[in-house]
């Protein structure tokens, strides 16, 4: 077997100059890197947002409604006399979470099932084809709608429903790279070799997949962070007085004449959050991809 | 071509099958006997047990699907709670909610298209970062704030349009199109971001492909060869992306309805949901789930029609 410890040893190593490589080439783009940083900073400021709001989010002050930004409330108070500044930090939880976990659990479940469709084909993949056409075929809010009708309407369900709205796509992707990576020389090695598929599909399909996979996510969670506040602000996901972008977009649509700024700052959270997301996926790609790292 | 197309009308109608499955299915699994809605304050099990074997929720499962399945298809989708047939209503709010798409897609088409070409053929000039970083904030501002933030500033602040409510066309064309242009603008600036950046990357290829080489050392002007060589076959793949987003529109539909109190088919579903009223929820999904097969079945043939390449490959497979 020494043989196949000394390939394995230089496809480490060569793995490792390829990582350092795209490390660099990232870092060269300003845009994706201030992408990640602000991506990052809603990450923590989601963790820690007991930490960083100065009042709890649901606490009011009947003295100060609606009152305009000040040293005591930063972004000023809603119409409950809640602080604003307050409210979006916790509401970055919801939101990362939202996007964070719908598009992780999506990807657990797409990823083997699109590595067996892409690899087995046979019966398999068209049956797992129409599956996913069907899933296709209910748009993530009208799952949304009936989960909420089934089960109740609550940040876990929005996150359920946005998972499978996320899965097809995966599953594409997945399956998509495995049909091109079992036609590698280094697969077909592995088979003549007489590797265990479970080896093959998990030794040399599955970390060759991945940088696609990973840029699939980038995309995948800014547009369920979108999803999330769509579902909140339509009542579907997080539920007042609990805070969440959405539900204060859906507060605040009722003051767009009095106190337009009350709408002004989720949103502008929400389309930071995602935006920055965005600019990392789209570095990330521009990265990974093959065509450009020649 | 035959068999590509009964290939491919037969998947469809697989989907569609498996569709009024799950769709029948998630129904069932909702709180709530109907016999128990149906029977009121009577909760006499003799009386409830009559009403199921009137209605047939005595029988198994599969038999009563069976049933369902073959009024659904003579057009048969139950009552709703005010006792009106559901597609009856579907087919009162669909049109409103189609027009109202048809304009986003046009819109969508409107910027998507040009700001592509100008970014590919001024690739790493100006012109195309603006349209890149437009593309970008496109992609990442939620729509339904872009729909506030819009009705705040040309309905609430400069009084040019309405901020909600809908006209039909028929009783005021003008009002409804004023009706319809933020609505229109709001989902088509999503489906133009998406379209740019497809637009931009299938250009960027057809213009390093071969026959534009050779038109342009026929020497062709430049302005033919990327309009009428490379952007012909770079179109082709703007409606594959017409139908992916279908997905994305309907979601989009339901949100934006909702802002703009336009009473279409979003606004219906949202309604149905609302009020538990679950007959009109299963009529609603169905119906959205149809459409959504049948636009992407009806892109596939055209795409296959438009691209003789996909027929020969789609044999292969």
């Amino acid at each position: 077997m020494s043989y196949a410890d000394t390939s394995v040893a230089v496809e480490l190593s060569s793995r490792a100059r390829r990582r350092r490589l795209i490390r660099k080439r990232f870092l060269r783009r300003p845009f994706a890197v201030i992408g990640l940083a602000i991506a990052l900073t809603f990450i923590i400021v989601a963790i820690f947002a007991p930490w960083i709001a100065p009042y709890h989010p649901e606490t009011m002050d009947l003295n100060a409604i609606l009152a305009h930004p000040s040293s005591k409330h930063l972004l000023g108070t809603d119409e409950l006399g809640r602080d604003v500044f307050s409210r979006l930090v916790w509401g970055a939880r919801a939101s990362i979470f939202a996007g964070v976990f719908a598009t992780l659990l999506a990807t657990v479940i797409a990823v083997p099932i699109g590595l067996v469709a892409g690899y087995y084909r046979g019966w398999i993949d068209p049956v797992i084809a129409r599956l996913t056409d069907v899933l296709l075929a209910f748009p993530f809010l009208i799952i949304a709608v009936g989960l909420a009708a089934i089960l109740g309407p609550s940040l876990r369900n929005a996150t359920i429903a946005l998972c499978l709205g996320a899965i097809p796509g995966l599953i594409r992707v997945a399956r998509g790279e495995t049909l091109s990576l079992r036609e590698e020389d280094y697969v077909r090695a592995a088979v003549a070799n007489g590797a265990s598929d479970v080896r093959i599909l998990g030794k040399h399909i599955f970390p060759n997949m991945l940088p696609t996979v990973i840029v699939q996510m980038t995309v995948t969670i800014p547009a369920a962070i979108i999803g999330e506040a769509v579902l909140s602000f339509l009542g579907l996901g997080v539920q007042s007085p609990q805070t969440s972008w959405g539900v204060m977009l859906s507060d605040a649509k009722d003051y767009l004449t009095t106190a337009p700024r009350l709408s002004v700052y989720p949103g502008l959270a929400i389309f930071f959050c995602s935006l920055s997301f965005n600019l990392f996926g789209d570095g990330l790609r521009d990265v990974l991809d093959p065509r450009t790292t020649r | 071509m035959g068999g590509f197309l009964l290939r491919r009308v037969g998947a469809a109608l697989i989907v569609l099958l498996l569709s009024s499955i799950l769709v029948f299915l998630g129904v069932r699994a909702l709180p709530g006997d109907p016999a128990t809605a149906l029977g009121a304050e009577n909760r006499d099990p003799a009386v409830m047990k009559a009403i199921r074997h009137e209605y047939g929720l005595d029988k198994p499962i599969p038999v009563q699907y069976v049933k369902w399945l073959g009024q659904t298809l003579q057009g048969n989708l139950g009552r709703d709670q005010r006792d009106l047939a559901v597609s009856q209503t579907i087919v009162q709010r669909l049109p409103i909610t189609l027009e109202l798409a048809f304009l986003a897609i046009i819109v969508g088409i409107a910027i998507g298209i040009p700001a592509g070409i100008i970014a590919a053929v001024k690739q790493r000039k100006s012109a195309d970062y603006v349209a890149t970083t437009g593309a970008l904030v496109g992609l990442s501002i939620p729509h339904f704030w872009l729909a506030l933030m819009l009705i705040s500033f040309f309905a609430v602040h400069l009084h040019w349009l309405p901020a909600s409510g809908y006209v039909s066309f028929a009783h005021d064309p003008i009002g409804n199109l004023k009706h319809l242009l933020l609505p229109a603008l709001v989902l088509g600036t999503g489906l133009s971001a998406v379209l740019m950046r497809q637009m931009r990357s299938s250009m960027l290829s057809s213009l390093g492909a071969d026959y534009v080489r050779t038109a342009r050392a026929k020497g062709l002007p430049e302005r033919t060869v990327i309009l009428k060589h490379a952007l012909r076959n770079s179109l082709i793949t703007v409606t594959t992306i017409v139908g992916i987003q279908m997905g994305a529109l309907i979601s989009g539909v339901v949100v934006t309805e909702s802002i703009f109190v336009i009473p279409g088919f979003g606004v219906l579903t949202l309604e149905a949901i609302q009020q538990r009223d679950y007959t009109l929820l299963q009529g609603v999904v169905l119906v959205s789930a149809a459409g959504y097969v049948i636009v992407n079945l009806s892109v596939d043939l055209l795409y296959s029609v438009l691209n003789p390449r996909i027929r020969v490959a789609g044999a292969q497979t």
